[in-house]
């Protein structure tokens, strides 16, 4: 099975390259046993570009060309509504057969807010890791709302949805209100996982309230996500590429290694590296299929 | 290589095919329509008939009951569908649809920016403003906005698009009605100077604002006489707007049914047909669809086209509204046979001619010398053997009579058109 090793690219590792090249770079990485890659969205970081790249695009269009590597696309929490998260998600998790995660920025900067923003009514504003939260909660209630065997594809009976197994949302929170049901039957994975990278106290409570896995700078940041989690995440400690130290074992509580890559990196070089700590990073207990197969997350299903 | 104007073909991807029991036949597969592969086949599909572009439409409420292959239709988000095919082909156009009404213009221009890029300036996006409060409920709101506002912000909306796709990486300072947009788009500038702006709503707002922005218009007419009217209007507004006429392509949906003889021709149609489940309801949902309360109504007797609702307030699509009431008026056939017309099959809407590749090629060049057409708008009633039938016997016969391309001999969705490249004052 795949390792707990995650790849983090920087924009500048993936962003503006040729497809062909990001397809060679990726394929690399999933040869080489990674278990994931997060494509860092160049919106959050504020790097100006010019990019070929949004993370969504980017992962639409490696899903024909990997097979099993997990592949993590960004959503910006403030300037994003739950259904359209929920759509652009679980649609990726379809095409990908249940390879899709996503990482939360739940950043509200002012230079983004003066270009973009969200199109429902504003119901609280300042607190935008509860956003984030709730977000996460109503994407959830969307994709929860179609039950296994609702798309039933009934030729006899005539049936396409059974809709005794689709139920709306009806969410209402702080922050969203969404009727539903959702419009897209549950993604293989039933709840696609949620990636938080975690820097600071207001990263802990998000990563605690929803992290399926917690991408941490500092191995104390990985013990205090646990200590407030709900359902423990997958912990992996974040390393930059040029910081990491041969065979170092992992500290305790660390369940695997996020190894940070930017700029444009030597393919060879980079492929021996994540062969080498792939080989080093537990595996953890056998998963299932997909993306929480190889992190060894429940599946959520109902 | 005849110098004549050559027809645009535009596939509208849907599920399993237009018909509404199509996905009830045995040579279909509803079970693929979640699936990459699928959607990979029936684009490569198209482009193996030099089409100019495939389309996906869009819907962002559950649908309705009984609403048959609709179901289906659009399983998933158009664009993630689209980004997905883009790397498996080379040269076809690629289209989604997004609302105006429940996006943001800067979320947008990224969007398709980012699919301009990836497929080498084949992106385009149809714009709609969507209809019915359920949309707004999925999104915060209680009641969806009224329509000339919808129209408003939709213009708004263009401009702000163009704007940043127009200023390739340079801030963009924009102050309006709607939207205050400051700052610069971090996506490449396009690869065919701005992605292709389609549009297909046919009632006078939506008719202005094609005037005004479409490069293209998905346009619902089952005649010619009425296919040419629509076609000297929105080309007249082109023209007003100071744009060459032949900045806008005109593409009618037809929903052909092709077989090698007419008789197998009406027999793929026959079995489709066959395959229709009437629950009795479409009476039902007439009467929810137009606010109307027709339990009482008579189902042999005439349709009560004057209870039907003003074209003005109305809060669904004019287009089809409009279309539902001049059938009425023109088959006078009873309240049961026209619900059962309406939510069983395309004729209302679209035209669906049924023969051999001859007959169809006879009736699309009818309409395209006939002033109704540029091209159209291919609603497939089956996938895969129908839209097979399309490109392999539909497409050498417009071949043939010089009305259509024999190879791609351009690169871009732009290009394919025929659409002038705006004209850009950047630094060189």
């Amino acid at each position: 099975m795949t390792a707990r090793l995650n790849i983090t690219l920087e924009p500048s590792a993936w962003a503006a390259l040729a497809p062909v090249e990001l397809f060679a770079l990726v394929g690399r990485l999933e040869a080489a046993g990674a278990g994931s890659v997060v494509l860092t969205d160049p919106a959050s970081t504020g790097e100006p570009g010019p990019w070929r790249w949004d993370p969504p695009t980017a992962v639409a269009a490696l899903a024909g060309f990997t097979s099993g590597i997990g592949l993590v696309t960004t959503v910006a929490t403030s300037f994003t509504e739950p259904l359209s998260a929920s759509r652009l998600v679980g649609s990726l998790d379809h095409f990908t057969r249940g390879r899709v995660g996503w990482l939360l920025d739940a950043g509200y900067d002012a230079a983004r807010a003066a270009r973009t923003r969200a199109v429902s009514p504003i119901l609280t504003t300042g607190d935008p890791v509860a956003r984030a939260i709730e977000l996460v909660a109503a994407a959830r209630s969307l994709w929860d709302g179609w039950q296994e065997g609702a798309f039933t594809v009934d030729v006899e009976r005539g049936a396409i949805i059974d809709r005794e197994r689709v139920r709306a949302s009806n969410f209402e929170g702080r922050h969203f209100r969404v009727a539903g049901p959702g419009t897209l039957r549950r993604p293989p994975s039933g709840n696609p996982p949620v990636f938080v990278r975690v820097d600071d106290d207001a990263d802990v409570e998000l990563a605690g309230a929803v992290a399926d896995v917690a991408l941490v700078s500092r191995a104390a940041l990985g013990d205090r996500v646990r200590a407030t989690a709900e359902r423990t995440p997958v912990v992996l400690a974040s390393l930059a590429l040029n910081d990491l130290a041969p065979a170092e074992p992992l500290a305790s509580g660390i369940d695997g290694i996020d190894l940070v890559v930017g700029g444009r990196p030597d393919l060879d070089a980079l492929a021996e590296t994540v062969a080498a700590l792939s080989a080093t990073v537990p595996s953890g207990r056998p998963g299932g299929p997909g993306l929480r197969g190889t992190y060894a997350l429940p599946t959520l299903r109902d | 290589m005849s110098d004549q104007r050559h027809m645009r073909i535009n596939l509208n991807l849907r599920g399993v095919g237009f018909h509404t029991a199509a996905w009830r036949h045995p040579d279909s597969t509803p079970h693929r329509v979640h699936d990459l592969d699928y959607y990979v086949e029936l684009v490569q599909a198209a482009e193996r008939g030099l089409f100019d572009s495939v389309f996906l439409a869009d819907m962002m409420t559950f649908p309705q009951s009984g609403s048959g292959q609709n179901e289906l239709a659009w399983p998933l988000d158009p664009f993630t569908m689209l980004a997905g095919v883009a790397p498996h082909t080379e040269h076809i156009g690629l289209i989604g649809t997004l609302s105006t009404t429940y996006n943001d213009p800067y979320a947008v221009a990224r969007k398709v920016a980012a699919l301009d890029q990836l497929s080498g300036g084949r992106a385009g996006v149809n714009l709609v403003t969507s209809t019915g409060d359920a949309v707004a409920r999925q999104f915060g709101w209680d009641r969806h906005t009224e329509h000339e506002l919808r129209y408003e912000r939709a213009g708004e909306f263009i401009t702000v698009l163009n704007a940043l796709w127009d200023a390739a990486g340079e801030p963009v300072e924009h102050h309006g009605n709607h939207f205050d947009v400051a700052g610069a788009l971090d996506i490449a500038g396009s690869p065919q100077g701005r992605p292709v702006i389609v549009q297909a709503g046919a009632s006078e707002s939506g008719r202005a604002l094609a005037g005004r922005f479409a490069e293209a218009v998905f346009a619902g007419s089952s005649d010619i006489p009425a296919g040419a009217l629509l076609y000297d209007d929105l080309k007249a507004r082109v023209v007003a707007g100071g744009r060459p006429s032949t900045d806008l392509a005109v593409l009618p949906g037809v929903v052909p049914y092709v077989g090698s003889t007419e008789a197998e021709a009406r027999r793929v149609y026959g079995e489709l047909e066959e395959l229709i489940l009437d629950d009795g309801g479409n009476i039902a949902r007439l009467g929810q669809e137009l606010g109307l309360d027709l339990s009482a109504a008579d189902p042999e007797g005439p349709v009560p086209v004057d209870d039907f609702p003003a074209v003005e307030g109305y809060q669904g699509g004019v287009t089809r509204l409009v279309r539902l009431r001049a059938w009425a008026l023109e088959e006078g056939v009873s309240l049961r046979r026209f619900a059962n017309t309406v939510y069983r099959s395309l004729g209302v809407i679209h035209w669906t001619p049924v023969g051999t590749p001859e007959q169809i090629a006879d009736e699309l060049e009818a309409w395209f010398r006939g002033g109704a057409a540029d091209g159209f708008n291919v609603l497939v009633p089956q996938h895969t053997r129908q839209l097979d039938a399309f490109v392999d016997q539909v497409i050498p016969v417009l071949q043939r009579r010089g009305l259509f391309r024999t190879e791609y001999a351009t690169t871009t969705l732009r290009d394919h058109l025929g659409i002038t490249r705006p004209n850009l004052a950047r630094a060189a």
